[in-house]
């Protein structure tokens, strides 16, 4: 009988076209929408050398040069390759596509690019600190000009810091994953419409076929066990579908360690689906008003985790730590992340672990809640 | 006794949805219970199921008391809800076969059930169907095919004919006599009185959740003054006409509106010979004239005084 009724369920989840959508349509389409976004991705797998040019003229003399050509992605890779060039010759290298920018320094400094992406942003980043740190170096130098001598460039150099973050240098840091990462968050986490549908089905004063479903000689929670698996079967493959596309169409790179990548979705849909029960079983406001309070934390969480904008991520990180330990979406997040970036699994492990004690607290608030078998009014 | 209800007390805060309320339906009976909007059919409903929490009381149905794992009475319980309660997604088989499947362990015999079921309420044309694509007449059909698959031996209807056009309300009282005559005990609620007339053995009129009076249909007529009931097409009655016709020796009250004398006679006495005499003898115009025995809703009058459908 369980397998019937755990058939019946799929064939029932597999014609709700609103939740289908949502669950394998929506993100995908978000994915593929990121990905124009960024451009070609797959030439930013991995950073690797920038070649740029750098025009000709008096302001542009050895230290500024020396700036460049210190910066390094790894210890034997550096940032930029660098090329002295007249405007004219410049302009034809990077029309033919040889090289990424041009930096022109006259009274001003001035960036000419034909494309946007990661490498473009490196290079107005950098540019722009070195605009900012030299004019305090000037300033400072009219008073002292032995701040040369003190350490003051190599503040420059640090500026690969901001994108090498301590690594391992075995991986380059690579900020769209976290858009993707968080992407494959907010799917998990719109594993809660799963759960919420189960819990409005099964209870007598949520609906009128929880009630039919009541009065009928089958144990409850078998049948909710039945149904939350089917609801788990649907929304595992919704993950595994994101997954495998953005892994093979999408070329976004994950951690190596495919078991791994499996159990983060498994508590990761999990997750979702028992968030979903604990909404349904402990509000018990308007339908209407709870799922939007669901859209609300899988999108708003997956916002948080930088989905829409990496800086949310560490404005979070540093300003409000706790949100991050208690927002699925980033623990999902940083640990994909984590399992791609670093070389142990510590911090993996740390937010599989946070993320099932948040699980477990759902799961257990939902049993308790619907344990009672009679109602005080339907 | 299918079902014993002794002095069930059920408060939603501080209103007393049920009060002491006591019901005993026999086995083979098409048991009524009628009562106009807001008395506490549905919630007496709900709690005999063990649906409801209820604050003081028994249920007893098959002679065993009832709670919510009571799983040997659950299976010979057949429930067709005041809501429809189908799932939108799967088909008018696929909902009948899954609810049936919720009773009957063997596959085969769900599908003869299933089979049966769709007969019974003729959805035979709209088996593919789903539950959108059904008119509201065909969709109680399916509701009700829903609750009576498994065959149960004790079915309970709320209401199942609200807001129903007359072709499916027949077709669904018909169904209903066919499985109490297959065997079935019914309970049925309602507030139409026709239906409740027409339709169940015994009846329990209720009230803001007490039952005022428990019997057949004659049995209730019997319990009040009233007897049968004269309307007259009458044209152009003086004041002291009516007051003449309300002093004839069996009238218990008399009305006149719009041209239409109603004459209420007291129990078994017969009126009709005088009203005509009078008429005839003032020289009065009238029209149709015709008499009607007290229907359930002058017994529910009588008990509350209040009109039972307002
Ligand atoms: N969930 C609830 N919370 C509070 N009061 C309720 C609730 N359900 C019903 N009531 C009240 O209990 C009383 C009985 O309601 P019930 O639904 O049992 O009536 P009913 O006889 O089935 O009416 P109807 O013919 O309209 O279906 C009503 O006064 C109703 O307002
Ligand atoms: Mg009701």
């Amino acid at each position: 009988m369980f397998i019937q009724l755990y058939k019946t369920r799929i064939k029932c989840l597999l014609k709700n076209k609103e939740s289908i959508f949502w669950s394998f349509g929506f993100p995908i389409l978000l994915s593929i929408f990121f990905s124009m976004a960024f451009g070609n991705l797959t030439s930013q797998d991995t950073i690797d050398t920038i070649p740029i040019a750098v025009i000709k003229s008096e302001n542009v003399n050895d230290s500024f040069i020396d700036v460049l050509n210190s910066m390094e992605i790894t210890d034997d890779k550096k940032l930029f390759q660098v090329g002295i060039e007249s405007k004219e010759s410049a302009m034809e290298l990077m029309n033919q596509g040889k090289i990424k920018g041009i930096i022109e320094y006259e009274s001003d400094l001035t960036l000419y690019f034909n494309e946007n992406g990661i490498e473009q942003s490196i290079i107005k980043t950098i540019a722009d600190s070195y605009l900012q740190k030299s004019k305090t170096l000037m300033n400072i130098a009219t008073i002292n000009p032995d701040a040369f001598n003190q350490g003051l460039l190599e503040e420059i150099v640090q500026q690969r810091d901001f994108i090498v973050n301590g690594g391992t240098g075995q991986k380059n840091p690579d900020f769209t994953l976290i858009y993707f990462y968080s992407l494959i968050a907010m799917t998990c986490m719109f594993g809660c419409n799963w759960g919420f549908r189960e819990m409005i089905d099964i209870q007598a004063d949520q609906s009128a076929i929880g009630a039919r479903i009541n009065v009928a000689p089958t144990n409850k929670f078998k049948l909710l066990l039945s149904n939350l698996l089917a609801a788990f079967t649907m929304h595992f493959s919704s993950i595994l579908l994101l997954f495998a596309f953005l892994n093979n169409i999408l070329k976004v790179q994950f951690g190596d360690d495919l078991g791994l990548i499996i159990l983060i979705s498994i508590v990761g849909s999990l997750c979702g689906i028992s968030f979903g029960a604990f909404v349904c079983v402990t509000f018990k406001i308007n339908v209407k008003v709870r799922e939007v309070m669901l859209t609300a934390v899988s999108i708003g969480g997956g916002f948080l985790a930088g989905m829409m904008n990496v800086d949310i991520k560490y404005l979070i990180a540093t300003k409000a730590p706790i949100i991050g330990y208690i927002n699925p979406s980033s623990l999902i997040t940083d640990a994909l992340y984590s399992l791609y970036y670093y070389e142990t699994n510590e911090r993996v492990f740390l937010n599989i672990g946070l993320l099932s004690v948040l699980t477990i607290i759902f799961v257990v608030v939902t049993f308790i809640k619907i344990r009672r078998r009679e109602y005080a009014s339907l | 006794m299918v079902v014993e209800v002794k002095n069930l007390v059920k408060r939603y805060d501080k209103l007393v949805a049920l009060d002491h309320l006591n019901l005993n339906v026999e086995e083979g009976e098409i048991f009524g219970l009628l009562g106009p909007n807001g008395s506490g059919k549905t919630t007496a409903i709900n709690c005999i199921l063990s649906l409801l929490k209820y604050d003081k009381g028994t249920i007893e149905i098959f002679g065993k008391p009832m709670s919510p794992d009571a799983y040997d009475i659950k299976r010979d319980i057949g429930i067709i809800m005041q809501n429809v309660a189908v799932f939108e997604e799967l088909t008018v088989y696929e909902n009948i076969s899954y609810f049936c499947s919720l009773y009957i362990k063997d596959k085969s015999e769900v599908k003869r059930l299933t089979r049966e079921a769709i007969e019974f309420v003729s959805l035979e044309d709209f088996t593919k169907f789903h539950p959108k694509k059904l008119s509201g007449g065909l969709l109680r059909r399916l509701n009700i095919a829903c609750g009576i698959a498994h065959k149960p031996k004790l079915i309970i209807l709320d209401e199942p004919t609200v807001a129903v056009d007359p072709q499916s309300r027949n077709k669904i009282l018909e169904g209903i006599k066919k499985l109490n005559a297959d065997g079935a005990t019914i309970i049925y609620t309602s507030h139409y009185m026709e239906e409740v007339e027409q339709l169940c053995s015994r009846i329990s009129i209720i009230d803001k959740g007490k039952v005022l009076a428990t019997g057949t249909k004659d049995e209730l007529k019997a319990m009040i003054s009233l007897g049968e009931k004269i309307t007259v097409e009458a044209y152009n009655l003086r004041e002291e006409e009516i007051e003449e016709l309300s002093r004839l020796a069996n009238v218990s009250s008399i009305e006149y509106a719009d041209n239409c004398l109603e004459i209420k006679s007291k129990k078994g006495k017969n009126n009709l010979i005088h009203v005509l005499d009078y008429l005839q003898n003032h020289e009065i115009n009238f029209g149709k004239i015709y008499t009607q025995m007290p229907t359930l809703n002058d017994v529910f009058l009588e008990i509350t005084g209040k009109e039972l459908r307002d």
